[in-house]
C-alpha cells in the first residue's frame, strides 16, 4: 500500500511542479543570468517538486516497499465528517455569531470523538458551555479582540 | 547591556507580564507533556493573542510558552514512554525504564533540574555571545543572508527522517507557499488570482496552524484515539535526587550543555537533534555503557541538559542573524515581525532592550518552571489523562478562533480549512513537516537577499566566490547530497570490513 501511496504522491507532486512552472511563464519579468526576479523562487519549488516527485516515484517502483495503508477506509470517513463539522462552525460563525456557534460545534465535536468512551451528555454539555465562555473571556476581556458576532446579531 | 536593565526588571515585575508568564509557562508546560502537542504548537496557537500587547508583553508570552513547551516534553517521556516532543526522544530510552523500575519520581527530578541547568545557563550564555555575532554580522552582505538561510534549509533536510526527496518537496511546498502574494523589490503578483485576501502573502497563523495542528488532530481522530495511557504514580515520592549525584555528572552536563548549545546554534538544527548526539556522546564516554537504555540516570541527564541548552543557543542566530535556529525560533522570529522587531543585527541598535528581555525572560523562566515543576510533581500524570474528546475539540475551537482574530476575516478561516487538508494530503505522502516550516518563514528572506545580491554582483558567481558565502553554499550542498554521501561511505566502511 505505502508503495502505492509514493506512486500516487510522486505523480502529484510532478504534476503540480509542471502546473507552477506554466504559470510562472505569465510573469511579466522573465528570468535572466543577471537578474532572476519574481518567477525564480517558484521556479525553484516546481523543479523541486517535479525532482523529488520523479524520485519518489521511481524510488517505489524500484524497491517495491510495502507498508501499512494511511487510514481506513472508516478513518477517511472520520475526517471528511470533521471537515464538514468545521465548515458548519465557520458558516454559523459567520450567521449566528462565535457564542452560539461554538458550544454548539464543541458539542459535535466532544460527542463524535469520545464514541467508544465513556462521557456524559451533561459533562459533554458543560464542557461545550465553559469552554466557549472561558475562550471569550481571555479574547475579548483579557485581550480585547474581536469575535464574529454573526451577520444575525452584528 | 547592562543600561537595558532597568527596561528588563521593569518588565518583569509587572503584574500584567508576570501572570503572562505563569500563564504561559504552564500552558507551555502542558503542551510539552502531552505527546502530539509540543511548545512550538502552543506559540503557533496563542501568538494572535500578543496581537493586543505591547513588544514586551509578547516577548515574555511566547518565550514563556516555548521554554515551558521544551521543558515539559521529559514528563511524556518518563511517565509513558512517548516523547511530548522530538527534543525528549532519547529522555525516552532511560527515563521510561527508571519509571518502570520504581524510580519515576527521581527520574522526573532529574529531567526537572537538567533542564533548569540547561536552559538557565543557556540563556546567560547567549546573552553574552549574541551581541558579538551580531558585530560579526555586519560584514556579512546579502550573499552571506542567502547562504545562511539555503544551509538552514538544507540542514533541516539532511536531519529529516526517511526519504531525503520527501524532504526536499516539503521544503517546496514552503517555498510555494511563501511566493503566494507581491513579489518584493518587483512587486509582481504571483498566485493571487485577482483575490484580495491572497495580495498580501498566505499568513504565517493559518498555514502553520492549518497544517501542523489542525490536520494533525483531525488526522489523529481519522486513525482512532485508543484508550488513555495507563501512568504509574506510586513511584513518584519526592525529588530523590542529592546535590552528590549532580555533581558526580558534571562532565556529562558539561559535554552535553557543550553540544546543545552548539547545536542550537547551528541554523535550522535544534534540540530534536542535540538530544540525540549529547545521548549517543555520553553513552560512548561513559564507562558504563552496557547501563545505557535500562534507567541509567546519566542518558536522562544528557538528553534534557542539551536539548534546554539548545533554546539560548537557537537564540543567538536567531536574534543576531535573524536565522532561525529551529522550527519553534522561525515562528518567533515572524511573530515579533509583527511587532515591528526586525532580527538581525541592527536589532541590538534598534530594540536592543527587548533582545535582551528575550534573554532574561528565558532564565526567569527556568526557574519558574523548576519551582512549578517541584511542586507540582504529583499532577503531572492528571495532564497525560485529558481525554482526547475534549481536548481536540477545545484545540480545534482555538485554532480557528485564532485565524479569525490574525485576519479579523472568516475567509482566513476557510482559508486554514484547506491547509488543513493540505496538511493531511502531506501526511498522507509522508512529507516531513519541519522543512516546511522554515522554508515557508525564510522564503522571503531568502528571496530578497537573492535579488539584492543579483542586483549587486549581476552574477551567480558571487555566491561562492565570497568566501563565507561560499563556504556555507558548499556545506548546503553536501547537505542535499548527504543521503548519497553517506551511503557512499557506508559501502565503503562495508568493503573494507
Amino acid at each position: 500500500m505505502k508503495g502505492k501511496r509514493d506512486q500516487i504522491t510522486g505523480a502529484v507532486l510532478v504534476i503540480l511542479g509542471i502546473v507552477v512552472f506554466l504559470m510562472t511563464t505569465t510573469f511579466s519579468i522573465p528570468i535572466t543570468s543577471s537578474y532572476p526576479g519574481p518567477r525564480m523562487l517558484p521556479d525553484i519549488a516546481a523543479f523541486g517538486f517535479v525532482i523529488c516527485g520523479l524520485g519518489i516515484f521511481i524510488e517505489s517502483v524500484v524497491t517495491k516497499k510495502e507498508g501499512t495503508s494511511y487510514l481506513t477506509k472508516e478513518g477517511w470517513l472520520k475526517v471528511g465528517a470533521v471537515f464538514l463539522i468545521i465548515t458548519g462552525y465557520i458558516a454559523g460563525m459567520m450567521v449566528a455569531g462565535y457564542l452560539i456557534a461554538t458550544p454548539v460545534i464543541l458539542y459535535i465535536m466532544a460527542t463524535l470523538f469520545a464514541k467508544g468512551s465513556s462521557s456524559t451528555t451533561k459533562g459533554r454539555i458543560l464542557f461545550s458551555v465553559l469552554t466557549a465562555v472561558i475562550i471569550y473571556l481571555i479574547y475579548v476581556f483579557a485581550f480585547g479582540l474581536t469575535l464574529p458576532s454573526g451577520l444575525l446579531f452584528g | 547591556m547592562t543600561e537595558y536593565l532597568p527596561y528588563i526588571i521593569g518588565q518583569l515585575i509587572t503584574p500584567f507580564n508576570l501572570m503572562l508568564m505563569m500563564l504561559a509557562t504552564i500552558v507551555g508546560l502542558i503542551f510539552g507533556a502531552i505527546p502530539g502537542l509540543s511548545g512550538t504548537l502552543a506559540v503557533m496557537l496563542f501568538m494572535p493573542l500578543t496581537y493586543s500587547m505591547n513588544a514586551g508583553s509578547a516577548v515574555i508570552f511566547l518565550i514563556a510558552l516555548w521554554v515551558g513547551g521544551c521543558s515539559g516534553a521529559f514528563i511524556g517521556s518518563v511517565l509513558l514512554g512517548i516523547p511530548g516532543s522530538a527534543s525528549s526522544v532519547a529522555t525516552c530510552y532511560d527515563g521510561y525504564p527508571m519509571a518502570q523500575n520504581g524510580e519515576a519520581g527521581k527520574a522526573l527530578a532529574i529531567g526537572m533540574v537538567a533542564s533548569f541547568i540547561g536552559t538557565f545557563l543557556s540563556a546567560i550564555l547567549g546573552a553574552l555571545l549574541s551581541q558579538k555575532v551580531a558585530n560579526i554580522a555586519f560584514a556579512l552582505g546579502p550573499w552571506e543572508y542567502f547562504s545562511l538561510c539555503f544551509v538552514a534549509i538544507t540542514m533541516v533536510l539532511a536531519i529529516s527522517k526517511g526519504n531525503m526527496f520527501k524532504g526536499l518537496a516539503s521544503a517546496s511546498v514552503g517555498l510555494l507557499f511563501a511566493s503566494v502574494g507581491f513579489s518584493p523589490i518587483d512587486a509582481e503578483p504571483r498566485f493571487v488570482f485577482d483575490n484580495m485576501y491572497l495580495m498580501g502573502g498566505l499568513g504565517m497563523t493559518i498555514v502553520l496552524i492549518g497544517i501542523f495542528g489542525v490536520a494533525r488532530i483531525i488526522e489523529e481522530y481519522g486513525k482512532g484515539f485508543g484508550a488513555l495511557p495507563e501512568v504509574d504514580t506510586k513511584s513518584i515520592k519526592g525529588l530523590g535526587i542529592t546535590i552528590g549525584e549532580i555533581r558526580e555528572q558534571f562532565g556529562n552536563i558539561l559535554r552535553s550543555f557543550g553540544i546543545g548549545l552548539g547545536i542550537g546554534f547551528l541554523p535550522g538544527m535544534g534540540s530534536g537533534l542535540s538530544n540525540l548526539v549529547a545521548y549517543s556522546s555520553a553513552k560512548n564516554a561513559s564507562k558504563t555503557p552496557e547501563k545505557f537504555g535500562k534507567g541509567c540516570p546519566a542518558g536522562i541527564w544528557a538528553s534534557e541538559v542539551s536539548n534546554n541548552a539548545a533554546i539560548g543557543g537557537a537564540m543567538i542566530p536567531m536574534s543576531a542573524l535573524g536565522i532561525p535556529g529551529d522550527s519553534t525560533t522561525a515562528l518567533l522570529i515572524g511573530a515579533l515581525t509583527i511587532h515591528g522587531l526586525e532580527m538581525g543585527p541592527m536589532v541590538f541598535k534598534n530594540s536592543g532592550n527587548v533582545v535582551y528581555l528575550m534573554f532574561a525572560t528565558v532564565a526567569v523562566c527556568a526557574v519558574v518552571i523548576l519551582v512549578l515543576q517541584a511542586l507540582g510533581m504529583r499532577v503531572f500524570p492528571l495532564i497525560l489523562k485529558v481525554p482526547y474528546h475534549y481536548m481536540y475539540p477545545g484545540l480545534i475551537i482555538i485554532s480557528f478562533v485564532s485565524a479569525y482574530v490574525d485576519s479579523g476575516s472568516l475567509y482566513k478561516c476557510s482559508m486554514m480549512l484547506v491547509f488543513a487538508a493540505i496538511g493531511i494530503l502531506m501526511s498522507y505522502g509522508g512529507l516531513p513537516t519541519a522543512p516546511l516550516i522554515l522554508s515557508f518563514i525564510l522564503g522571503p528572506t531568502l528571496e530578497s537577499n537573492m535579488l539584492k545580491a543579483f542586483q549587486y554582483s549581476g552574477n551567480a558567481a558571487a555566491f561562492f566566490t565570497r568566501p563565507i558565502s561560499g563556504v556555507l553554499m558548499i556545506i548546503g550542498i553536501l547537505c542535499i547530497f548527504s543521503p548519497v554521501i553517506r551511503a557512499l561511505a557506508g559501502r565503503l566502511h562495508n568493503k573494507q570490513q
